[in-house]
């Protein structure tokens, strides 16, 4: 499987963590609350979409609600293919860093 | 906070997104709008709106591109594939392009020359402010209305009515002009000095205030050229005798353009009204003396009802000097209005609208563009067929209906305006200086410019386009895809497309069958018998004096060459006077007066149809009538009824056959002769022996030279008194046998298209017929058995319909027309199946030359 780029990992990620509620702007918050950073919608929608492309993603339509002016809410879920995905990065990550160790990353000095 | 409180997020930039997002807008316009109320609660309302308004131009930009660019992308497609599709098809298209734009240039044509003769004074930019002011008389229960009026009236409203901007009379009077040693007799209009204010007469050259000096002229073009040639005619000057008034000299102070249009009141020669009756001293207040017309302009056009209620203190003067004659009020005629009411007003200045050539040209003129049109319709479906493959494709694509039918419909009526182009060309270079050459006119499309033509232009090409584009674009756009690949035959279309092709037909064969009829009538008018022996008749027309009319009536006495001579006051053809005839009946009666010497009616070879003509010129208390007089009495024994007319009593001995003393155009109406007092005659009629016509004539010019050296000598043969009469007919003739020509090629244009369309695709067919052993007559039958069906139907269809149109044109145009009969219809049959087979055999050619090997080898 072709690797995914980091912020369709987070985006992935982030709608496994949401679960029932994973629509982009709750997306939004999450991912600023953990990155640290503000996420613009845009740069939601476009992970949102390569995954959904590929196949990582589904999505379905809520009934409309009243603070989106009647309008629908469009929430995702992982596919199985997504839920692999996960796993298959987390593997990686590990690996990546199973023997990284004392570093003194925090310090700066190494 | 919760949501409500910051109110909806902006409107319009909402209304943007959602255009831009298109099909997939719900979601993200939801999510903007929860975001914006989410920054609204953290960041306030103001910045919220800020943002959502700036994801619109942050997204603009690049959508906007995209749309263009996919846009102009497709309209690049529609133009190469409208491109290839008339390059494919060349002859079909050029047919179809090159029939519109002749039926466009026709009716341009038509358009031109109606425009010309119905608007006669549209030249006259401040019409709508001027006024005819005319005169209605005659006992009650007959009140005519008449375009002349008092000569005082005029002056007298412009100087005591605010509302009169200006007034001018027009007379119009018999001149001789000398120049040099010739002498021309001419036409001249006498006018007051505002006539130049107020119509629009451009100037060559000179001054239009110069009519205010009695010695000015200003000429025509035309007699400009007559009298100095290419030479600066300013200041030059031309001795003239205005009526009998005594000669004088004038000096010419302007040259005029020639009038786009025949307006009324164009003039040979303008001079100034002072010169009527001596030039000076014209009674200005005889209330009793007419002048041919009264124009008068107002400020702005409603101010006529003001004028029209304050004419008591006129009409009580006009109605004082004329007593006898029962005036009963004035009236005011608008400048536009008056030819088309012309024939309505006796006495008037007006020129008429020439109905007959309008009518016709007209109707025939619709005709022909219908028939374009439904020609264009016909090749359009025809060619359609090639293109289903694409329609479909573009279907499939995603093409939606509308799409389709504006795709088609643009590229009709492109096509329309090509042809609108190409007719417009035609017209101007080809048809219009061809149609000047027949009919004796001087349009041209270049200097009518005024926005009616404008309109017309748009109008004609809206409707041909629409009318042309639409039945193709809205048929084609419904075809199935799915039944367009798999080469499902669809049904309907061939029936709908040989129903055009019939109409288009019977549209054309009543079209030739009209034109051949009145080209067949034209042909009889001139056959036709006059009542009285026209040729070889000289007549002269001398000045009213006793003695030198007996002095050249002697003379031509003598000679061998003249069979019988004889003199008239009035002469036929030339002139009659109206007079009340009292007979047994209570109400008198108008007849035409003719007085004539004894042996006129001899000379002229007028025929006798009871009793005898006049014997002697004894016979004063005698009359001869014509068929018509005693037709009108209710006579069945006209002869030795009493006649009275003023307070003479008269005999009828004799009943002449009915004579066309007026041109054909005019019905024959009651007419007596009598005999005239010596001193009255003036027509010298001679009966000349065959081939001594030009001999006679200068016999007749020594004598003249001898008697009046001073006037214009003008003797004419009896047969060409009506000439211009036939040379109008003459010019209508060839204009319809013009477009008899057209209609014929137009729709023969159609058939060839359709019939090349319906053997191509029968290609394969005939190419198996072939290899089976077909023969080409064979398969040309097969092949058209169909169009000739087709053509016969139109026949039958065309035939009764012409047959009405024919009669009731002719009826409403000519008073005098021959019988409809079965001349025209099979002339035009003849014509239209000669063409049509002509057309059809171009197909053999493909059938000979169809190689069934190359035909079967594809696919």
């Amino acid at each position: 499987m072709k690797l995914l780029t980091r912020s369709e990992e987070f985006v992935l990620l982030a709608v496994w963590k949401l679960q029932t509620d994973a629509y982009t702007l709750a997306l939004r918050k999450k991912l600023s609350a953990l990155t640290g950073y503000e996420w613009s919608l845009g740069a939601i929608y476009t992970p949102l979409e390569r995954l959904t492309k590929r196949g990582l993603l589904t999505s379905y339509l809520t009934e409309p609600t009243p603070e989106r002016g009647g309008r629908h809410k469009r929430i995702y879920q992982l596919t199985d293919t997504g839920r692999q995905a996960l796993l298959a990065i987390r593997k990686v990550e590990q690996a990546m860093w199973a023997d990284v160790t004392g570093l003194a990353l925090d310090g700066g000095a190494g | 906070m919760s949501w409500q409180d910051h109110g909806p997020p902006p409107r319009f930039a909402a209304a943007v997104l959602a255009w831009l997002l298109r099909d997939e807008w719900e979601t993200p316009l939801g999510d903007f709008e929860e975001y914006f109320h989410e920054l609204a609660d953290e960041r306030g309302v103001r910045w919220a709106r800020w943002w959502y308004r700036r994801q619109v131009w942050q997204m603009l930009p690049d959508r906007l591109f995209a749309k263009t660019y996919w846009t102009l992308d497709m309209l690049k497609n529609y133009y190469v594939l409208a491109w290839r599709n008339l390059l494919k098809s060349k002859l079909a298209s050029g047919f179809n392009i090159f029939g519109l734009s002749l039926a466009v240039a026709c009716t341009m044509v038509a358009y031109l020359f109606i425009h010309a003769r119905v608007d006669n004074e549209y030249i006259h930019t401040q019409g709508d402010t001027i006024f005819l002011v005319g005169h209605e008389r005659g006992p009650a229960g007959e009140v005519l209305a008449f375009g002349s009026s008092p000569a005082p009236l005029g002056p007298a409203l412009e100087a005591d009515l605010p509302q009169v901007v200006r007034a001018a009379r027009v007379v119009g009077m018999r001149a001789t002009v000398q120049r040099g040693d010739e002498t021309f007799g001419e036409n001249v209009r006498l006018v007051d000095p505002g006539f130049m204010e107020m119509f629009t007469f451009p100037l060559l050259m000179g001054d239009p205030a110069a009519l205010r000096d009695p010695q000015a002229i200003l000429l025509s073009a035309a007699r400009a050229e007559k009298y100095f040639g290419d030479a600066n005619p300013i200041g030059e000057t031309l001795d003239i005798q205005v009526g009998d008034q005594p000669v004088a000299t004038f000096t010419v102070r302007g040259v005029a353009a020639k009038p786009r249009s025949s307006t009324s009141l164009q003039f040979p020669i303008l001079m100034a009204y002072a010169n009527r009756d001596g030039g000076d001293a014209a009674p200005q207040d005889d209330w009793a003396q007419r002048v041919s017309a009264t124009f008068i302009q107002v400020a702005e056009p409603g101010a006529v009802g003001d004028v029209a209620a304050r004419m008591e203190p006129y009409l009580g003067k006009y109605q004082a000097a004329k007593a006898d004659a029962q005036v009963t009020g004035f009236t005011f005629d608008n400048l536009y209005d008056l030819s088309v009411n012309s024939k309505y007003v006796e006495d008037t200045i007006a020129r008429g609208v020439p109905w007959a050539p309008v009518i016709v040209l007209s109707i025939i003129s619709v005709f022909l563009l219908m028939l374009a049109c439904l020609n264009y319709m016909n090749i359009s479906l025809a060619n359609a067929n090639r293109r289903l493959k694409e329609i479909g494709i573009r279907k499939v694509v995603g093409s939606n209906r509308w799409q389709l039918i504006a795709q088609f419909l643009a590229e009709n009526t492109l096509l329309c305006l090509l042809a609108l182009v190409l007719g417009l060309g035609l017209a101007h270079g080809l048809l219009i200086p061809a149609f000047n050459n027949i009919a004796g006119s001087e349009s041209s499309l270049l200097n009518t410019s005024n926005l009616d033509l404008v309109l017309f232009l748009g109008a004609l090409l809206v409707g041909v386009g629409l009318l042309s584009g639409a039945y193709p674009a809205f048929y084609i756009s419904s075809f199935q895809p799915i039944a367009v690949f798999r080469g499902r035959q669809l049904g309907g279309r061939n029936r709908f497309m040989q129903s055009l092709l019939t109409v288009q037909f019977v549209l054309a064969f009543i079209t030739m069958i009209v034109c051949m009829g009145l080209v067949v009538n034209a042909v009889e008018q001139e056959k036709r018998d006059w009542g009285y022996k026209k040729d070889h008749t000289l007549v002269l027309q001398l000045p009213p004096d006793e003695a030198s009319f007996a002095a050249f009536h002697d003379a031509a006495q003598q000679w061998p060459q003249v069979q019988a001579a004889s003199g008239a006051r009035d002469h036929l053809g030339r002139s009659w006077r109206g007079v009340h005839v009292h007979t047994d009946q209570p109400e008198p009666m108008t007849a035409r007066a003719f007085g004539v010497q004894a042996g006129y009616l001899g000379t002229m070879g007028v025929r006798l149809h009871a009793g005898r003509f006049f014997e002697d010129a004894a016979e004063a208390q005698h009359l001869v009538i014509n068929e018509a007089f005693a037709r009108w009495q209710g006579w069945d024994e006209p002869l030795g009824q009493a006649v009275r007319i003023d307070s003479t009593h008269y005999t009828v001995v004799g009943v002449a056959a009915d004579f066309h003393y007026d041109d054909f155009g005019t019905t024959i109406r009651p007419a007596y002769f009598y005999l005239a007092d010596p001193s009255d005659l003036q027509y010298l009629a001679l009966r000349l022996d065959a081939g001594t016509g030009t001999q006679t004539r200068a016999a007749l010019e020594a004598l003249w030279q001898q008697h009046h050296p001073d006037a214009d000598f003008d003797p004419f043969f009896q047969n060409s008194v009506f000439d211009v009469f036939f040379q109008e007919t003459r010019g209508i003739l060839d204009i319809f046998l013009f477009v008899a020509f057209l209609a014929l090629i137009i729709s023969c244009m159609g058939l060839y298209g359709l019939a090349a369309q319906h053997t191509a695709s029968r290609m394969k067919e005939i190419s198996i017929r072939k290899v089976l052993g077909a023969t080409v007559p064979h398969l040309a039958r097969r092949l058209n058995q169909r169009f000739a069906l087709l053509l016969l139907a139109a026949a039958v269809v065309a035939t009764p319909l012409s047959y009405f149109l024919l009669q009731a044109l002719l009826g409403s145009i000519f008073t005098y027309h021959m019988e409809v009969s079965y001349g025209p219809f099979v002339l035009a049959y003849v014509l239209v199946f000669t063409v049509v087979l002509l057309t059809l055999a171009s197909q053999l050619r493909l059938l000979l030359r169809a190689n069934p090997a190359e035909t079967l080898r594809s696919e």
